[in-house]
């Protein structure tokens, strides 16, 4: 299981000419996660809610403020040489622009023998057999390990990515949007191809992206996030049919329904930006936008609490 | 055989395909390669000596003495003198001497004329004498050669400071980027040109005390672009997925952020080599540079404008830097529209 126990990411804010610490950013604040081998859990929440940064800080790229990683039940110190490399075996991502990700100066072949050869892993002539066998699996068989990235298409180039990934066989694959860089067409293929790959190497997915129905298509629970923290985690269904958070409610009347007889449903639409998260609001993040805000939600943080099995939700009208 | 990645093989066919500048990039290539051999076409030395049956090349080696073919003396043999003997005593023995047969020391005297000799190819004077009687296409030659290793001895060594602390600025950032940045503008203020004055009141600089001076007042250029260019290379994704497989700092720094800020370097080197040529004459021109009677374009350029009357000096030596520099210009202009970027960015 790979986890995240109350994670906060800050990041400082610096001004004038001697770069004196003058505020900070909250972009992840007390998030708790965690991920099973096997499963799929969406992260979903609008640009800027801190779900990229969130998983970012998860595979120890970004430096975590505050809060623990546990693999295993092992707590993960990215201080600790050791420790990170076999986090990294463990852990690998995939990003969300395939062309800004690989190094357009490498070949086919150092990128994908470069893992091996980071961590000392296997003969040359292993390694060409391991990732002939792995862009196999990601349906990329027949192709020359001396092509360079700009020769594939987008949806190409994302197995690519989704096979550096694999090279180390992790068991753990964090996807930060890996499907908003591609057409529409090519979605569909690369979502398969990851449900695929889980099914046969028994994956644990974390998968942020800010499409709903794509999220909707692939997981098996869901968090929702908003500025900074998670708000709602649910399995898909319960959370899709029955939120319980305002914001989760908001999200989902955001999708547009190609039926014309609903068009007059019911929405809660939002209004308002979402505030800074150099000075997000006292009590519930939430409050400034939300249509059901009242007195206590102002002053008083909710925490996430189970609601029903499995669902959780951070939100005040839950207690009454 | 190197296997270049397609960005770069790109950008030499492209550069190739720019005939002025891959031209000039290969004349100043093979003349750079010429200042190598220079000995063999410019030197009072000669290039074979046939003597008594045995064969001599004091072109290369210790000092032949002229006791050796018969002379008087015990100093180095007048080539020149020694030919002349031999042609008047047609014994079979002979001398071939280089195409120019003066080195850039020797003092030619010619009986009832006074320096500067004019041009006069009887003489092998192609572009005349200096001031001292020395041979002028000799002392362009070498003085190029001086000019020319020079820039790329200071070009080397601010590049290697540059990229060093340029890209751990970048790639560090934070406190470390901070004071360094301080640092370079505090130093970019020291003036240089009377720190030269001064140190050259003192001691006399030399070939390598004068690269020294240069590179200690001269690294904080390259350092500027190098950290920009790193900034923006580390905040791209490749640099995030190299670490997300569990790269070391110094392998991403050289296997991808170096690679990829290549253009910024290679674009740079034509201008930094034309700025060290102008550093270097200038210097010579005011007398801060390398000591008298080193070669140089800027001593030269200055009997020159003192003696517009002997007006094949400064038109040689004009000729040459205008020609050369021009060139370099021309390299630099093809190498940046061979890596404009907007050139090669496809969009999707």
């Amino acid at each position: 299981m790979l986890e995240a126990r109350a994670l906060d990411v800050n990041f400082p804010v610096f001004q004038g000419v001697l770069k004196r610490q003058v505020g900070s950013i909250s972009a992840v604040s007390n998030v708790s996660l965690s991920v099973r081998r096997g499963e799929t859990l969406g992260l979903v929440g609008e640009s800027g809610c801190g779900k990229s940064t969130f998983l970012k800080a998860l595979a120890a790229l970004v430096k975590r403020s505050q809060g623990e990683v546990r693999l295993d039940n092992q707590i993960i110190d990215p201080t600790v040489q050791s420790d990170l490399a076999a986090f990294r075996r463990s852990v690998q991502m995939v990003f969300q622009d395939p062309a800004e990700s690989l190094n357009s100066r490498h070949s086919l072949h150092q990128i994908l023998t470069e893992p091996y050869e980071i961590h000392g892993l296997y003969s040359p002539s292993e390694r060409i057999e391991r990732v002939q066998a792995i862009l196999n699996s990601v349906g990329l068989g027949n192709t020359s390990l001396s092509k360079y990235p700009h020769e594939f298409s987008g949806g190409q180039r994302q197995r690519i990515g989704v096979a550096r990934a694999l090279t180390l066989e992790p068991d753990y694959l964090l996807c930060d949007e890996p499907v908003s860089a591609l057409d529409v067409s090519v979605q569909a293929q690369l979502l398969n191809l990851l449900m695929e790959l889980q099914e046969a190497r028994q994956l644990g997915l974390l998968i942020v992206a800010h499409d709903l129905s794509v999220v909707r298509h692939i997981s098996h629970r869901v968090g929702v996030m908003y500025l900074g923290e998670l708000v709602e985690l649910a399995p898909t269904l319960p959370l899709y049919t029955e939120p319980k958070h305002p914001y989760t409610e908001a999200l989902l009347d955001a999708v547009p329904v190609p039926d014309p007889t609903r068009r007059n449903r019911p929405r809660t639409v939002l209004s308002g930006e979402i505030p800074s998260p150099q000075n997000p609001p006292a009590g519930c993040r939430f409050h400034t936008r939300c249509p059901h805000a009242w007195e206590r939600c102002r002053v008083e943080k909710p925490a996430l609490q189970m609601i029903a099995t499995d669902h959780f939700a951070a939100c005040h009208r839950n207690d009454t | 055989m190197i296997r270049l990645d397609p960005i770069t093989r790109d950008r030499l066919t492209r550069f190739q395909g720019i005939r002025r500048g891959w031209w000039s990039a290969l004349i100043l290539m093979a003349l750079i390669a010429f200042t190598l051999v220079a000995e063999l076409f410019v030197n009072s030395r000669a290039l074979i000596v046939h003597y008594d049956g045995e064969w001599y090349f004091p072109t290369y080696g210790a000092v032949i003495p002229g006791t050796t073919f018969g002379e008087e003396y015990a100093y180095e043999t007048n080539y020149k003198l020694l030919q002349k003997r031999f042609a008047d005593e047609g014994s079979g023995n002979w001398v071939l001497m280089p195409p120019v047969p003066f080195d850039p020391y020797e003092i030619n005297s010619y009986a009832g004329e006074f320096p500067p000799h004019a041009p006069n190819f009887d003489r092998g004077h192609y572009l005349g004498t200096d001031i001292a009687g020395r041979d002028v296409t000799a002392r362009l030659v070498y003085g190029f050669r001086i000019a020319i290793w020079f820039s790329i001895a200071l070009l080397a060594s601010t590049y290697v400071i540059g990229i060093i602390l340029g890209c751990l600025m970048g790639y560090r950032g934070g406190w470390f980027d901070l004071i360094v940045q301080r640092l370079i503008e505090v130093w970019s203020n020291v003036p240089f040109l009377y720190i030269i004055m001064i140190v050259a009141s003192i001691v006399t600089p030399d070939f390598g005390m004068l690269v020294f001076l240069m590179v200690i007042f001269g690294w904080m250029g390259m350092t500027w672009y190098m950290r920009t260019a790193t900034y923006k290379e580390v905040s791209r994704d490749y640099v995030m997925a190299a670490k997300a497989l569990g790269a070391s700092d110094w392998r991403i720094i050289t296997t991808h952020i170096l690679p990829n800020t290549v253009s910024v370097i290679v674009t740079f080197i034509p201008f930094s080599v034309a700025g060290g040529i102008t550093a270097l004459t200038a210097l010579d021109y005011l007398g801060f540079g390398l000591p008298p009677p080193t070669p140089s374009w800027g001593e030269l350029l200055k009997q020159g404008t003192d003696r517009l009357d002997a007006a094949w000096i400064v038109t040689s030596v004009v000729t040459g830097l205008v020609l050369v520099l021009v060139m370099v210009t021309f390299v630099g202009e093809a190498i940046r529209e061979a890596f404009d970027p907007r050139r090669l960015t496809r969009y999707e």
